[in-house]
């Protein structure tokens, strides 16, 4: 396999590891706690990720 | 504030109107050119053209509501939206490829190809009509009756729905997809900038950023909570953002526009631009919810919670108006991409295979524009809760075509039976369990119809014969392009 869909293969497995937390972690781990830092934290620090892992997925288009 | 907001729509609109026509120089004959731009659109205009479209004037009365009422799970409901356009990074260059092999105008016309039957693009484009017309019939209301509101109906609800239904026929008859694209930018930045600066005064109200945030943990703490107040159950979680997930494909006004970028590296520019504008306006619309909780507490209708807090002392009312006109330009310029997309859908997939050569397609289509407008103003006067329903299982609804876009793909053995069987199939299900509002066994309506729809899609396409000589013909030239652009 080439070095491009290794990559882009991990990148995807982040994404989905991601979309799952974004799920998991809130209702789960951080349920009923009421402060900035839990799922208002959690929710924008995976915005931020799934922005990043977009972002490296087209990174190796050679349009 | 009427007098007010009275010229700033005037002036919207006059500039909006020159935008427009300034869009037909250039504008080429054909219907690639028409509803595609001639697939020479650019990343940077793109990107904002995908905000304008995607963000309606949800964002900033429906999620702030959402935020009002529920809490924190409104930001991650529209993140997961966000994370969805991990979708357009798979589907995109497949979308883009094959449309430049094949010459596609439509999603639909793509999956009449690929199935080889001109009936599963009938389907979509007629599950589209159906779901599509009430979405943006809810648009208008929401102009009518923020227009009302704000002016103490000296511009009345019905004056509003007008308003909002002209502009958006003139900016879509004028140049079709190249004047969409230009108000569509224009309208962006003044829907970003609006609310940006409409925010900044919400927090200046209750004390700044460090105060607000210490006031919501203080007072409101339950808000910041999941499930919180009580709205975002896991349960309602997931049927809410299941659908909204698969948006960038099954929505036929954003997945068309995979088709009229100028380049790859163009569709990528449009992509992550979106994505970065898409975490703003969404960090905002949250904010602005939040604060409306503290600045008018108590309301028993969460969506009013954006009409109430204009009317307040901590907006000054230059601001107020400028905010209605961006609330405005983000409903408008989601009809008008649904015009267009709608016009080519029923052009060229319902229209042309039954006229022979296609004769007068051109002229078909605009006449589908005027006649979707006329029907979503005459949906939007009504009022009916009907409308309203179907707007709301519009996400839903469009999500029963999920399994045949990416069986078009990414399975070889998919069938033109599987595929319309599920989209029927489930579509009516799925319908019919909004209507009634029944979630079987507990599990949300749009999980139960996606579901549906890929175990309908799969059990019919293995009773059928598939195309395989089409499959393959189909996919040559998208694998190969795959490889040469080195995408996965």
């Amino acid at each position: 396999m080439s070095d491009y869909r290794r990559r882009a293969n991990r990148t995807l497995a982040g994404l989905a590891i991601a979309i799952v937390m974004a799920y998991a972690l809130p209702y789960g781990l951080l349920r009923d706690q009421p402060v900035w830092a839990a799922a208002f934290l959690v929710w924008l620090l995976f915005g931020v990720g799934v922005i990043a892992l977009i972002a490296r997925l087209v990174s190796d288009w050679q349009p | 504030m009427t007098a007010g907001l009275t010229a700033a729509l005037v002036l919207y609109a006059l500039i909006g109107v020159g935008v427009a026509l300034a869009a037909r120089r250039g504008l080429g004959a054909g219907a690639s050119e028409y509803y595609l731009a001639g697939r020479r659109a650019g990343g940077f205009i793109s990107a904002l053209s995908y905000g304008a479209t995607t963000y309606s004037a949800f964002m900033m009365v429906g999620l702030a509501g959402l935020t009002y009422a529920g809490g924190v799970g409104a930001l991650g409901f529209e993140l997961v939206y966000l994370a969805g356009l991990g979708l357009v990074a798979i589907f995109g260059p497949r979308f883009w490829l094959a449309s430049r092999a094949f010459g596609f105008i439509t999603p639909a016309e793509m999956l009449s190809h690929r199935y080889a039957s001109r009936w599963v693009g009938g389907v979509m484009a007629v599950t589209a009509c159906i779901f599509l017309i009430p979405y943006s019939a809810v648009q208008l209301m929401g102009i009518g009756y923020l227009v009302s509101a704000m002016t103490d109906r000296v511009i009345g609800f019905e004056q509003g729905i007008f308003i909002g239904a002209a502009l958006a026929l003139i900016w879509t008859l004028a140049a079709g997809m190249r004047s969409v694209l230009w108000t569509d930018a224009l309208q962006v930045v003044v829907m970003l900038v609006s609310s940006l600066i409409a925010v900044g005064f919400v927090l200046a109200a209750l004390g700044g950023p460090a105060a607000f945030l210490a006031s919501t943990r203080a007072d409101y703490g339950e808000w910041l909570a999941v499930p919180g107040p009580g709205l975002f159950s896991l349960s309602t979680f997931i049927g809410l953002t299941v659908p909204w997930f698969f948006f960038s494909i099954s929505n036929p006004q954003v997945s068309q526009r995979l088709f009229t970028t100028e380049s790859l590296g163009a569709m990528r520019t449009m992509l992550l631009g979106f994505l970065v504008l898409g975490f703003v306006y969404t960090l905002i619309s949250v904010i602005w919810g939040f604060s409306a909780l503290q600045l008018v507490p108590g309301l028993d209708q969460p969506d009013l919670a954006t009409p109430r807090l204009l009317a307040t002392a901590a907006i000054p009312a230059p601001v107020a108006v400028v905010l209605v006109v961006g609330i405005i330009a983000a409903a408008v310029s989601t009809v008008d991409s649904i015009l267009l997309s709608l016009s080519s859908l029923a052009a060229r997939d319902l229209y042309r295979p039954l006229a022979p050569g296609g004769a007068r397609e051109m002229l078909a289509g605009q006449a589908v524009i005027l006649v979707v407008t006329t029907l979503a103003i005459v949906f939007a006067r009504l009022q009916l809760d009907l409308i309203t329903v179907l707007s709301v299982a519009a996400s839903s609804g469009l999500l029963v075509t999920v399994p045949s876009i990416v069986g078009c793909f990414f399975w070889r053995r998919g069938t033109a039976a599987g595929a319309i069987v599920s989209m029927v199939g489930a579509g009516v299900a799925v319908t019919a369990l909004q209507l009634s509002g029944t979630d079987p066994l507990g599990v949300p309506a749009s999980v139960c119809g996606g579901a549906l729809a890929v175990g309908l899609f799969v059990a019919v396409s293995w009773l059928t014969r598939p195309d395989s000589a089409r499959a393959e013909a189909f996919l040559a030239p998208v694998e190969e392009g795959l490889a040469r652009h080195r995408i996965r």
